[in-house]
This record gives C-alpha cells, structure tokens and sequence, in this order.
C-alpha cells in the first residue's frame, strides 16, 4: 500500500514551496523611510541616497537594514558647526530613540555636507502605513554658539561642550605651533595617536531599572555576590565641584546604583552635571565606563547627593572576564543655573592619568586623523584657518 | 590546626549534605578555624538567595518543542511506512520516483521549519523564551544598540574605524569615530527614556 498518494504529494511540496517563499518578501527602503526637518530648518536635505539598503519582512518580523548618505545644505547665514539629527522608529517603545550628531564642523553659509546613517532595526510586522524610520533635526548650532532646533536630545548642551573642547583643544594646538614650532607639534599629536591606540577597550551595557539581562552564554554557576565599593575621586584643581563620597554596589563586571556626594566650590548654582566613571578592574588596569549625569538645583557653595539606580557592565573583547576592583569618579562637566559650562582645562588634562583614561575630544579625533591621513602641511593649514 | 577541609566539603556542611562523621569532623575544625567559618557562612548567605527570574537561562523553548514534535510526528509516520511496506508491484513502481520526492519535500519542510524557528528566530533575536528581560543599551566596537523585548535598533559603526565606545547613567550608549571618506567625526547615540 501507497502511504502518500501523488496529490498529496504535490500539495506538500507547494506547501514547502509557500512557506519558504513567506518567510522573506522584500520591501521598499525608500518608503520605509522619512527625512523631516521643519520648515524654517536652517539646513536642508540636497539628496540622498539609500546605496545597499534593503526592508525585508521575515515571519512576524520586519528587519529594515539601512546604508544611508544625506547630503545637507547650510541654509542659514552662520557658519555650522554640529548638527544631531533625531532617528525615531515608528511605534518603537516610549522613549526608544536613536541619534546622529556630527560635531566638529565648519560649514560656511549655501556649503554642503554629508551625514551617514548606517542603522538596523527589527520589530514585530504591525498593520499599518507610514515610514518604518523618521529622521528629524534635533539641534543645529552656529559659531556665535546659537541653536536652532527642538532640542528633545538636549542636543544644545552636548554639541556646545564639544565645541568648548574643539576651541580649547584648536587653541592648545595653536600655541604649541606658535611658541615651539611644527616639530614640536607633530610630537604632540604622535603622542596623541599613540595613545589613541593604547587606550584599553571594553564593551559597555547599561539597563535603567537595576538589572542587567543575562548573557545568553553566562554560565549558571557563576554568582558573585554584592559588594559595597567606596568611590575615590580624581581632583581637578580648576573643577567648580569637589566630589567627598561615593559608594556603588559591585558584583563581577557589574556595578550599580551609584550615590555620590558633592559640594559646589562656586558662588552660582549649578543646574546639571555629568561626572566622569572610572572603573579599575582586579588585574589593575583602567578604564572610562562612563558618565554619571544629573539635572540638579545646587545653590552656591551648596551640597547635594547624586542618586541613581542603573546597573552598567563590562565585557572585555578579548573574552577574558572583568573583575571589578575599584571606582573613580571625577568632575566631567558642570552647567551652571546662567547658562555658562564648565569643562576641564586642557591643564587639567594633562595629568598623566587623565590623560590615558580620557578620550580626545571630538576636534582632537579629527585633528589626529587629518595629521595621519594628509600629513603635517594640511594639519597647518588647518590650525591657520 | 588541622588542614582546611576542601571548598567542596565546606560547601557540602553548609548544605547539612555530609555524612554524619564527615559532618561532626568538619564541625570541630570550623569552631576553631574563623576562615573556613567564614566560607561556610557565605555558602548558607548564597543558597538563602531567592534565584532571580533572570538567572533562567536563555533557551529559545517554544521553537525547541515545535522542533520535538515535528521530528516525533516524522517518525511515527516513518515507521508506519517501514511495517506497512511490501514490494511494489509494476503499476505502483511508477509512482515510486513520486513518493521519493515526497518524502523528500515533507523532510525539506521540517527541516525547513525547524532552521526558521531555531535558527532564524534566534538571528532575529526575538524572545521566544517567556523570561521578561529588561530593556537595556549596549556600545560595542561595532556599534550602539537598543533592545526592548523583540525590538531591536542599532547603529552601527563601519568597520575598521578607531571608536570611542560609552555609557551615561541616564539610559544612553554613545559610539564616536572618524568617517574614512570625509574625515568627519560622526557620533551615535541610542537613548532608553
């Protein structure tokens, strides 16, 4: 006896040829995404252009893999010098966002620039129209340090920090140039490289609400128990704060919930701070994790406590397992209740542990890069603009 | 002093799983012995933890069972092929070629099925697995990357490129590098609220 008859054979080889078929339909790139300045924008989109892009809907899943290139156009009378840009996916969670800042610029009024936007999202397939991906302008700001923009990203601060930096580090550069001439120059940013290139890397994660998800490959027998871990702090002498005491909990490669106290040394009130969060690990080395932000109302010459719940963990690259040893903090940044920012001096900076654990500032990384690409003659020529 | 006793033992007395003797002789070492006390008092801490819902490991369960019965419903029907079977006579040999093919395609199917659901979903990164994970940014070589339940979104950072890679308390992974073509300093940010 048959057991399959040829009928059903061959509406089982068209069932396996329907469901290989509905596993993967190719979408439109182009629809699935929406460029969206505002009227009144003081840049504007010339073109752009999607390259190897592709939208593809797999099960219940839409995968959007996007390789984008904006060319915009400096439509205001100033001189530019960072934009973000705002990337939203539609229906994402509340408050799940992305962004694209390119700090660092000078783009003259009617010049264009580029913008790269290299992204890739899966979501469930929902029913409905409109755009997988929107990109908005977030903040533009110009070289008399005024910002256009919705500002959601706080946009305004970030891109006016970076250019402090980029002005502090240019004028650094500047004076070397002038009082010890191009050799002495070129040392400095060969140190620089080389210290680009030491800085030891590691991967960063961080969650909001305390815990961390577990790594698909952690074994289960591995518990390290909480710990209290004493922050000690590296004092910048011109920083408007001083940083008395902090604690964290630690466990492995994870620390969280970190508390620190702090005193203002000036006589404005400070609105927001962003201290900087260095972790030691059992083998001695260091690095920057990140940074501790807080919006604050500190009076002059007040106190406060800086107070938050989040759990960061580090995963070395090389997949040796990171041991958390010990925490350093230090003043990264101040906005006082005016308006002003406070950044470290490019003085403070050149202590020599500092200077390992920091990175360069955004101007500095092009700088480098300049010298290392086109050499000494077009890094002057540059520092002479 | 008498040796310490192996972590194992000491973890094995925590658990009041020794022998009686074992038991009594490690009790008389740990009243003198503030060391291995010590251990032994960690190990009681430890197992008095509740096991967080997160320690469950990540296993991808409902693709797993639809593998399993596929792969039962194959070989119920494989072996009811196997004691029905006798030869074919002329007319039905025909057909044979056309039965090889079927079996072929139904098993094309199942493995076909089996590599979308293990396989592909897992690329996919959705969570299969009923363990709610909280929702947490990452920065990598390679990239910023949010993920929220089944929802992923990442920029990623082209490779080769020397990048900064940080993390802000507030909810944020940040990654900077230097475009190659333009020279120009682009940084990524994902943002949970």
């Amino acid at each position: 006896m048959s057991i399959w008859t040829k009928p059903a054979a061959l509406a089982l080889l068209a069932l396996a040829a329907l469901s290989a078929s509905a596993q993967e339909t190719v979408l439109d790139p182009a629809s699935s995404f929406k460029i969206n300045f505002p009227a009144d924008s003081p840049v504007t989109l010339v073109s752009f252009d999607l390259g190897g892009s592709k939208a593809t809907a797999r099960g219940g899943a839409v995968m959007l893999d996007l390789n984008s290139g904006l060319l915009l156009r400096n439509g205001s009378g100033k001189r530019i010098r960072g934009v973000t840009l705002l990337v939203l996916a539609q229906d994402f969670t509340p408050g799940g966002r992305a962004s694209v800042a390119v700090p660092a610029l000078d783009v003259a009024p009617g010049e264009n620039f580029p913008v790269r936007i290299d992204l890739r999202m899966l979501r469930p397939l929902v029913a409905g129209g409109g755009p997988l991906v929107q990109v908005l302008l977030d903040g533009v700001l110009f070289d008399d340090l005024s910002f256009f923009g919705e500002n959601r990203l706080n946009s305004r601060r970030s891109l006016t920090i970076w250019e402090l930096e980029a002005r502090r580090d240019r004028k650094h550069f500047q004076q070397l140039l002038e009082a010890r001439g191009p050799d002495a120059l070129q040392r400095e940013l060969v140190a620089s490289v080389a210290r680009l290139q030491d800085r030891p890397r590691l991967d960063v994660q961080i969650s909001r609400r305390g815990t961390l998800p577990r790594p698909a490959n952690a074994p289960a027998t591995v518990y390290e128990p909480d710990r209290q871990v004493q922050f000690s702090f590296l004092r910048l002498p011109d920083a408007p704060i001083e940083l008395t005491n902090g604690l964290a909990t630690v466990s492995g490669n994870e620390a969280k919930a970190p508390s620190i106290d702090i005193q203002n040394r000036q006589s404005k009130a400070i609105r927001h701070l962003e201290l900087g969060w260095v972790v030691r690990t059992k083998d001695g080395a260091e690095f920057l994790a990140g940074t501790l932000p807080a919006d604050v109302q500190l009076a002059a010459n007040g106190k406060t406590r800086v107070v938050d719940e989040a759990a960061l963990r580090l995963n070395s690259r090389t997949g040796t397992r990171v041991v958390i040893d010990n925490l350093v903090g230090f003043a990264h940044s101040v906005e006082f209740a005016d308006g002003q920012l406070w950044i470290p001096s490019r003085a403070a900076l050149e202590d020599p542990r500092l200077a390992r654990l920091m990175p360069p500032s955004p101007e500095e990384q092009r700088l480098v890069e300049l010298y290392r690409k086109r050499g000494l003659k077009a890094l002057l020529e540059d520092l002479r603009k | 002093m008498n040796p310490h006793p192996e972590l194992a033992a000491l973890a094995l007395y925590s658990g009041r799983d020794l022998p009686l003797l074992e038991r009594w002789s490690i009790g008389r070492h740990l009243a003198t012995c503030p060391v291995c006390s010590a251990e032994v008092a960690a190990f009681r801490a430890l197992s008095a933890q509740p096991i967080a819902e997160n320690f469950v490991p990540d296993i991808a369960w409902k693709p797993l069972a639809e593998e399993m019965r596929a792969n039962i419903r194959l070989g119920l029907e494989a072996s009811e092929a196997i004691s029905a079977y006798r030869r074919p006579t002329p007319s039905e040999e025909r057909w044979l070629n056309w039965r090889a093919a079927a079996m072929v395609a139904s098993l094309m199917a199942v493995v076909g099925s089996g590599w979308w659901f293990a396989v592909s979903a897992k690329k996919l990164d959705q969570p299969v697995a009923s363990v709610v994970q909280p929702a947490s940014v990452e920065a990598t070589d390679s990239g910023v990357e949010i993920k929220d339940g089944n929802l992923t979104l990442e920029l990623r950072t082209p490779a080769s490129r020397v990048s900064f890679v940080s993390i802000s308390t507030e909810g944020t992974a940040e990654t900077r590098y230097t475009d190659a073509e333009t020279g120009q300093i682009t940084v990524n940010h994902v943002y949970l609220d």
